[in-house]
């Protein structure tokens, strides 16, 4: 098998005839198996690349590979959005159906799926998204949190092998937050290819890639603990996590050694032990 | 000068078999020209509070008092909605008009103003940080962060002593969340008091003098930050994060470091720093 998911090169992309470039020559390889988060501040271009993946947007320059097909060639558009599918910021926008399991299955009816393997694939997306006892609810009813894994499993009943999420964090509270950041790790860890945009550098954790946007461009890429130690965090629109913020002070002051990983139980054992 | 909130009750789809009671003998008081913290898990009833302290909703039971107004007399109403501002979550519920200037004048014109309503528009704009050229812009497309700004300018047109905000970071990143929260530390620093929904802790606890936990419409705690985080480390409240660096500094005194609160990273590390020199000497 193919172990190219998306293979970007020298992407560009304007939403205005002349004049600035949302997207300006993106170079990335996505590979099988991949969690990448993509940060950036507010008008970073990162949800206008986040399109790319599935074909919403087309390069106006340069070119976008899913699994090899070109996006800009109209043939490929069915077979890429079975490839890669989209998940966005405020799952109002996503849900089309009153009844959550008719939701999950919008996705597989529109590809013409048999009856059978309808009900498989969407009882499989809601029990791995924690939905299965609400199979039978009214999709509004749910919380915040709810509502995004629902979204998400509209995501999984597609069976794609890649899924792209767009800051599906933003709109919730902390208890949401958590149930859609483990949602995207058991799906990870189930092999899915995630690409995760966000600007929460506390969700970045299970990353193998990280990859920062900057007016259109890409202007950094490493891993998340290398991300942690750059001092340009702050021009690029991005916040440490309070904990790592503050554990890159003690160190610079020499309170604690670099040693000491920005852990709760580790930095109060390294803190109190010499009093 | 406060508003004070004593006994309130408030039931939604009354003798339904909705009924719910979303708020149930709520009694709390807010200093004038202090900043307050409305914190709580989704459903604890925060923004029917928030509704009640300018009297977009009329209490079941119990009483609301601003300054020395109260909700049950219907000829102060009026008083009370220019007194407590409002500034709704989504933005887009909020602003109506085809530009940011009449958005701005439309208060002021209610409450019967009608001069310098342009210099006014001008100042309040200036106040969150946005230039005249705003002016003839339409209020819808503007980006997020400058939409909340200027629902918030449209409140403070009208000069209130109370800005109730709910939930005024949701959805914004980094910086436009550091730029709100200056602003609104100004609008407090020149006497309005703030009264912010939120349900992120770690904002309340940097920037509250009082927090107010809400649990399933009743009040679980209230008090100073340091004494929220006190409180919270013994007593969960659910859907309530104690935020990492409280819960260190809670987990710190317990191994007997003790050391002035902070939420804020620097504050934090300063006090740290010093607390292990002061020991070592």
């Amino acid at each position: 098998m193919d172990i190219s998911i998306a293979s970007l090169q020298g992407l560009s992309y304007s939403y205005l005839e002349v004049g600035n470039l949302a997207l300006d020559g993106i170079d990335l390889e996505v590979q099988r198996g991949d969690w990448i988060a993509l940060l950036g501040g507010n008008g970073s271009g990162k949800s206008t690349l986040a399109k790319h993946f599935n074909a919403l947007l087309t390069p106006m320059q340069g070119a976008c590979f899913i699994c090899g097909m070109d996006s800009r060639d109209d043939k490929n558009l069915w077979e890429i959005r079975k490839t890669v599918s989209m998940v966005f910021q405020n799952p109002e926008n996503q849900i089309v159906s009153t009844v959550v399991e008719d939701d999950t299955a919008f996705g597989p009816e529109n590809l013409g799926l048999p009856t059978e393997e309808i009900r498989a694939r969407v009882d499989r997306a809601l029990k791995i998204a924690g939905l299965w006892d609400k199979a039978e609810v009214a999709s509004y009813t749910l919380s915040g949190g709810q509502k995004q894994r629902l979204a998400i499993a509209g995501a999984i009943a597609m069976d794609t092998p890649c899924i792209v999420l767009d800051e599906p964090t933003a709109m919730l509270d902390p208890q949401g937050r958590k149930e859609v950041m483990d949602l995207l790790k058991s799906l990870h860890d189930k092999g899915t290819t995630i690409i995760h945009i966000t600007h929460r550098l506390e969700e970045i954790e299970n990353a193998t890639k990280v990859v920062v946007l900057k007016k259109g461009k890409l202007v950094w890429r490493g891993t998340p603990k290398e991300l942690f130690l750059r001092q340009e965090l702050e021009s690029w629109g991005l916040e440490l996590p309070p904990m790592v913020a503050m554990w890159r002070e003690l160190a610079k002051m020499g309170t604690i050694g670099q040693d000491v990983p920005p852990e709760t139980e580790r930095l109060v054992q390294a803190l109190c032990q010499s009093l | 000068m406060s508003i004070s909130i004593k006994n309130l009750t408030h039931i939604y789809h009354r003798g339904t078999p909705l009924e719910v009671a979303a708020l149930s003998d709520v009694s709390l008081e807010i200093p004038g020209g202090s900043w307050t913290s409305i914190v709580g898990h989704t459903g604890s009833g925060k923004s029917t509070l928030a509704q009640h302290m300018n009297a977009l909703l009329l209490p079941d039971m119990g009483e609301v008092v601003v300054d020395d107004l109260s909700v049950s007399s219907k000829k102060d109403l009026r008083e009370i909605r220019r007194k407590v501002g409002l500034v709704f979550q989504y933005p887009e519920q909020q602003l109506f008009a085809e530009t940011v200037k009449d958005e701005l004048s439309f208060g002021p014109k209610n409450w019967g103003m009608t001069d310098n309503l342009d210099d006014l528009s001008e100042k309040v704009l200036d106040q969150v940080g946005l230039d005249r050229t705003y002016l003839d812009r339409s209020p819808f497309k503007l980006s997020g962060g400058e939409k909340r700004r200027v629902a918030i300018a449209s409140v403070l047109a009208v000069s209130p002593s109370y800005l109730v905000l709910d939930e005024p970071t949701a959805g914004l990143d980094a910086s436009g969340r550091g730029y709100l929260l200056k602003l609104l530390n100004k609008i407090n620093n020149s006497g309005t008091a703030v009264v912010m929904v939120t349900h992120d802790l770690e904002i309340a606890l940097d920037m509250s003098d009082r927090i107010i936990a809400l649990q399933l419409g009743k009040v679980a705690h209230s008090g100073s930050p340091r004494d929220t985080v006190l409180y919270m480390s013994s007593n969960p409240v659910p859907g309530l994060l104690l935020p990492s660096i409280a819960d260190l500094w809670v987990k710190l005194s317990k191994y007997g470091m003790e050391i002035p609160f902070s939420c804020d990273p620097s504050t934090m590390a300063k006090n740290i720093d010093e607390k292990r020199r002061g020991t070592k000497k």
